[in-house]
């Protein structure tokens, strides 16, 4: 495939082939005007609720899953101000429900799993992969209503009382004896599963179907192969989410008893049910987070990724490993200590390609050229963070382990260094690395690696403790406990407001940044990608011309500086020899 | 397609009836990515009945007993009818994408109407069985009458799963005849060439998922021991 | 594109006979095979219609194995949810379901 005569023979092939009958083919580059580009192609507010536009979905996807993550943050700074002291003194056991509540449904269904495939994937997957859109543009825009519908009923059912069962909806709980607004938030929770789903099937059949000329899988970026994996899991477990919901929501408005032991019916299989969905919805978090972890690295190392090909396979083997293991969250609930016993090794073995990739990373910055900038610290922060999140699952894989600390904070610490740690940093990383693609404009550098730092300091001294905390024995979700505590829960909320500013600074530079900050230009890190190869902000079409790719991803070396020239992954100037087939050297 | 302002759109405009949308490059493109992308959306499908299934197949192996008593409640007569008029329905589906693919406009349109012709059909039957069970007292929660104290728990469960899943199944239906009934017009325009009409096909593979599902579902809720 | 007509009717009438023989083979004693011949005959009604119907026979390899996925990943979620629920049993301390409420004879 990467030999240059297949090259050629591909791409003297499959450009503008003649169409099928009488319909001619678009051209690329048809009615293009210099100065214009996605952004400024047109104003008025109906432009933008009627785009078909991926990158302007994207866009209003940014925007609105900040405004959740804003609001999931609010309900977080609250229960963090009332574990400040022991007793409940801010708010009652009831409130302190339902504000942990919001803020897992809020964080877990409208921000995390969303941020980076709705909002990156959704402005860079056609970039990436050199077409001029989506497959399915108006399906595009259909989940984003959708993904908004969703959300709409989940706030109605926190301003007209809230829930308190928990973002997991433990049934019988659930079902038969919470009495505050399960059913609209649970209606909430099935229609934005819609929201991915569309976005999954849109970004495989692009990947599957409008590649470039010469873009072979193994030369797309790892991102692309991220977000493809990502869809096969959102594809293959977000319905039975909804069906799920569905049979909670009968149950619980018929009173009809399908999970009712008082019936025969069994509440652990609501639990199967759930976290078949749930326990791969980790997945769909963190990888999407690594596939951009992957071309940050490997553009501020200036080096090629280490290991490409491990890494595109080791997220198909999350993404396929990571079904089989949703029972280590039921290891004391009643469940089979056979299905325990082997629900536990094969959680171990979801270990092995995250370890690959960890390592893949580690690798690829072995000798190199490491630019200590902004998407590099949180791309960093990430692999410390995600390892550590990672290997504490290990020892809550471990039945003896996840026995005693099992209902601790121990398991709110290991997730919120999955999830924040890795995915939130990520998506960060991301947005901050692609900033200048999507607005054409330089965000402040100096301010950006202040918050990267800040936001690493907080997040470990919010959940570092925690661990602790768990280990020692302090039960999750409660909102009071013992005096002994207090000291590590006091250091916890302290690093979450140290968390808050972090968050916010972003949210103010990138806004200023919009008008005050240089321009970009069409490729300021130096970076090798197709997305780098187009105006920023692109053009509608995304590319002026039809590109062609002519070489793997990330050739980055031999390392010379910017002002000599980039190596772009499509070269209209000849330097192929040394890089087309390089395929011996790794 | 695209957003009516923008340049590459003065280029569309220019030629109306022309189906290839700007993002791809020839029509056998566009017509794989839709086709694509139906699959992955029927592989959803698969996983939303599926859970439904789960939770059948545990409670069935539990009370075997009880899930035969409360099958043999339902009407093998009217099921085995609806079960042949869905799968008619499939039929003049199949052939309203045969004659798509000749170009055929009136014949899509004669077929498409066969097609809700049977499938309100089958939803008539449907409706006259819930009102039935309704009239049995046999729909799940504090109305439920039930002879055998010994089984009253189990049979609640099956028929909570017969109304789930008939229940999911006919909103599929639903679904799936008003995209008929829109499609029928546009047939009846002449939208539909023998180029380009992959909506027709698109719609020929979600009606016969659905019939899919009635074809496990069929043996599952009224066949379980008849014996 | 010639027409396919007689291939569609002829299916048709095979989904009929077996839809006749589903509903016989469940009037005769067969006990524990009842399911599964049951579920035999749905799986080969849905393959007519998939391979026929859905076109599966003419489609590329790649359609196919979205077609297949979503099967295997229900298989993977039927056969580890009931391997549970078939070996509660065996483990000592944990309540078996045979004395689960009201069933007067259990299963297993």
């Amino acid at each position: 495939m990467s030999t240059p005569e297949s090259v050629m023979k591909l791409s003297g092939t499959e450009t503008h082939e003649p169409a099928v009958g009488r319909v001619a083919p678009h051209s690329a580059h048809a009615g293009d005007q210099p100065g214009r580009n996605y952004l400024n192609a047109d104003y008025n507010l109906w432009s933008w609720l009627f785009t078909t536009d991926h990158k302007r979905v994207g866009i209003l996807y940014l925007i609105s899953i900040t405004l959740f993550f804003f609001l999931g943050g609010a309900a977080a700074v609250l229960f963090r101000l009332e574990l400040m002291t022991p007793r409940g003194d801010l708010v009652k056991a009831e409130s302190y429900n339902k504000l942990f509540t919001m803020h897992g449904i809020i964080m877990v269904f409208f921000f995390l799993i969303p941020a980076v495939p709705a909002v990156l994937g959704n402005f860079l997957v056609p970039l990436m992969v050199g077409a001029r859109d989506l497959a399915f543009p108006k399906l595009n825009l259909a989940s984003w209503y959708i993904y908004i519908i969703g959300g709409v009923f989940t706030i109605v059912a926190v301003l007209t009382g809230g829930v308190d069962t928990g973002w997991t909806f433990y049934t019988p709980y659930s079902s038969t004896y919470g009495n505050t607004n399960v059913l609209a938030a649970a209606v909430g929770v099935f229609v934005v599963g819609f929201s991915s789903i569309l976005t999954a099937v849109n970004i495989i059949a692009t990947v599957h179907t409008m590649r470039a000329p010469g873009l072979s899988w193994f030369r797309l970026p790892l991102f692309i192969w991220a977000h493809y994996a990502t869809s096969l899991v959102i594809l293959l477990g977000t319905p039975v989410l909804a069906i799920t919901v569905i049979l909670v929501g009968v149950e619980r408005a018929f009173r009809v008893g399908i999970f009712d032991p008082a019936l025969g019916g069994d509440p652990i299989l609501f639990q199967h049910l759930f976290w078949f969905y749930s326990h791969p919805a980790v997945y769909i978090m963190v990888l999407p987070a690594m596939g951009v972890v992957s071309e940050i690295i490997s553009c501020f190392a200036r080096r090629r990724v280490f290991g490409y090909k491990f890494i595109a396979f080791a997220s198909l083997a999350i993404a396929v490993l990571g079904f089989l293991v949703w029972g280590h969250h039921m290891f004391v609930t009643g469940q089979s200590m056979y299905a325990g016993l082997v629900f536990s090794f094969l959680s171990m073995l979801v270990a092995i390609p995250s370890a690959i990739k960890v390592f893949n990373w580690t690798a690829t910055l072995f000798k190199g050229s490491v630019l200590w900038n902004t998407a590099m610290l949180y791309a960093l922060g990430f692999i410390g963070l995600f390892t550590m999140g990672g290997l504490t699952g290990l020892f809550l894989a471990t039945i003896a382990v996840d026995v005693h600390v099992h209902d601790t904070y121990f398991i709110v610490a290991h997730f919120h260094y999955i999830m924040v740690g890795g995915s939130v940093m990520g998506y960060l990383g991301g947005i901050h690395y692609w900033w200048p693609k999507m607005t054409g404009r330089m965000y402040p550098e100096g301010w950006g690696r202040v918050a990267a730092i800040l936001i690493f300091f907080g997040f470990n001294l919010t959940f570092f403790p925690q661990f602790v905390l768990g280990y020692l024995g302090m039960p999750r979700r409660v909102h009071d406990y013992v005096p002994e505590f207090q000291i590590l829960n006091v250091m916890s909320s302290a690093g979450a407001s140290i968390l808050g500013i972090g968050y916010l600074l972003p949210l103010g530079y990138l806004i200023w940044s919009l008008r005050y900050g240089k321009p970009a230009g069409a490729n300021p890190w130096d970076a090798t990608g197709l997305e780098w190869q187009t105006d920023s902000p692109p053009p509608t079409h995304n590319f002026h011309e039809q590109p062609v790719v002519l070489t793997d991803a990330y050739l980055y070396e031999p390392w010379e500086p910017p002002a000599q020239g980039h190596l772009p992954q499509t070269p209209p100037q000849a330097h192929e020899p040394a890089v087309v087939g390089s395929e011996g050297q790794r | 397609m695209t957003n009516p302002h923008t340049p590459a759109m003065a280029h569309h405009a220019t030629s109306a009836k022309n189906p290839l949308a700007i993002q791809f490059d020839n029509l056998e493109q566009q017509r794989f990515a839709a086709s694509l992308g139906m699959w992955s959306f029927l592989a959803t499908e698969i996983l939303f009945f599926g859970g439904a299934f789960l939770g059948y197949a545990v409670y069935r192996n539990w009370y075997p007993h009880a899930w035969a008593e409360a099958s043999r409640q339902l009407d093998l007569t009217w099921g085995t009818i609806n079960t042949a008029v869905l799968l008619g329905s499939s039929l003049t589906m199949a052939l309203a994408v045969d004659e798509a693919r000749q170009g055929k406009s009136r014949g899509i349109a004669f077929f498409l109407m066969l097609t809700m012709v049977f499938g309100t059909a089958f939803l008539g039957i449907k409706a006259y069985e819930y009102w039935h069970k309704w009239h049995e007292h046999l729909i799940p929660g504090t109305s439920f009458v039930w002879s055998n104290p010994a089984t009253i728990g189990p049979a609640q469960l099956f028929f909570s799963f017969y109304f789930v899943l008939t229940g999911c199944h006919a909103v599929h239906m639903i679904i799936g005849m008003a995209l008929l009934l829109i499609m029928w017009f546009k047939a009846r325009r002449g939208d539909y060439t023998a180029e380009w009409h992959a909506a027709v096909e698109n719609m020929g593979l979600y009606w016969h998922f659905v019939d899919c599902v009635w074809v496990f579902l069929f043996p599952l809720l009224y066949l379980v021991d008849r014996a | 594109m010639h027409s396919h007509r007689a291939a569609y009717f002829t299916t048709f009438a095979a989904l009929m006979v077996l839809l006749g023989v589903t509903v016989w083979a469940a009037h005769i004693h067969l006990g524990e095979w009842a399911a599964a011949v049951a579920l035999l005959i749905a799986a080969v009604k849905t393959v007519l219609i998939g391979v026929i119907f859905m076109h599966l026979g003419s489609e590329s390899a790649l359609i196919r194995l979205f077609a297949t996925a979503g099967f295997l990943w229900l298989a993977i979620m039927l056969a580890i949810t009931l391997s549970d629920y078939e070996t509660r049993s065996l483990t000592p301390d944990v309540v078996p379901v045979s004395s689960a409420p009201a069933e007067p004879t259990p299963g297993h």
